[in-house]
């Protein structure tokens, strides 16, 4: 049975694997992009009898560095697509069971692509959801 | 405990439980109505009881690791196979029955699903023979 804390971790790790994208399996105060932040968004229980599977949603959310937006935009674009070696979906799912900690592991989608304000800087940012499947 | 939520059913399978990969059973119990009907009824039609039978459905999250979930399956097809189903778990008591049943393996559905969808076997058997309940 693995913990969220290690599900967390599991798909840092994965991102890591992203040349150049630093990675955080806690939500920082002041992020130094660019950098890839896997936060917890719902928890489905009881999946299967005996606590068989839990099914955990997280969301990868990717923020970029806005001193250009041209090449911001070129940068986050790389991190969406689907293949490349920047892309967040292959990094995520280059190792499924997260090493060993679920069942397996799948982004399903990126979800929102646009400028968000964290500690009053503006970065551009996407989102990814990830679902993991565990006991 | 007296109406509960369905979280901790035990479903053993040839003696291997299996559980933690069921997310849906049912055992369903029929019995053929012999009508009875004869003149004199008042217009009402009558029926007893005649043979019983029923069938188990299985909703199951499908793993093909060795020896795991798919394997078992795959073994027990066109065999019969003994389901047991502790719908309140385990020990078995006044309140935490076993219901067993002998059914035939007919049908498997080892890969079903779309791209990005769950390997499932959802699996639907007939019972052949005897269902019991006990309650020790």
């Amino acid at each position: 049975m693995a913990s969220i804390q290690e599900l967390r971790e599991g798909i840092a790790t994965n991102l890591a694997t992203i040349s150049g994208l630093r990675t955080s399996a806690d939500i920082p105060d002041n992020p130094n992009p660019p950098v890839a932040i896997v936060q917890l968004n719902r928890v489905d229980y009881h999946q299967d009898f005996q606590r068989g599977m839990t099914e955990y949603n997280f969301a990868v959310q990717v923020l970029v560095g806005r001193v250009d937006d041209r090449t911001a935009q070129r940068n986050l674009d790389a991190f969406c697509s689907s293949t490349g070696s920047s892309s967040v979906s292959l990094a995520v799912e280059s190792n499924r069971t997260l090493g060993g900690k679920a069942f397996d592991c799948i982004v399903t989608e990126m979800t929102s692509y646009g400028s968000v304000v964290v500690s009053d800087v503006t970065y551009l940012a996407a989102e990814f959801n990830v679902r993991v499947l565990a006991s | 405990m007296a109406k509960q939520v369905l979280t901790d059913v035990v479903v053993m399978l040839n003696g291997t439980a299996i559980s933690q990969s069921v997310n849906s059973v049912e055992l369903s119990l029929t019995s053929d109505a012999i009508e009875t009907t004869s003149f004199g009824d008042t217009g009402f039609r009558t029926y007893k009881g005649g043979l019983k039978s029923g069938s188990i459905t299985l909703s199951m999250h499908n793993d093909y690791a060795s020896t795991a979930l798919d394997g078992v399956l795959w073994a027990l097809w066109n065999t019969i196979a003994t389901v047991a189903v502790y719908p309140a778990g385990t020990p078995v008591g006044t309140s935490t029955p076993e219901y067993e049943v002998t059914a035939l393996i007919d049908n498997l559905t080892p890969v079903a699903g779309a791209v990005g969808d769950l390997a499932v076997q959802n699996l639907t058997w007939t019972v052949t023979g005897a269902i019991t309940r006990s309650e020790s």
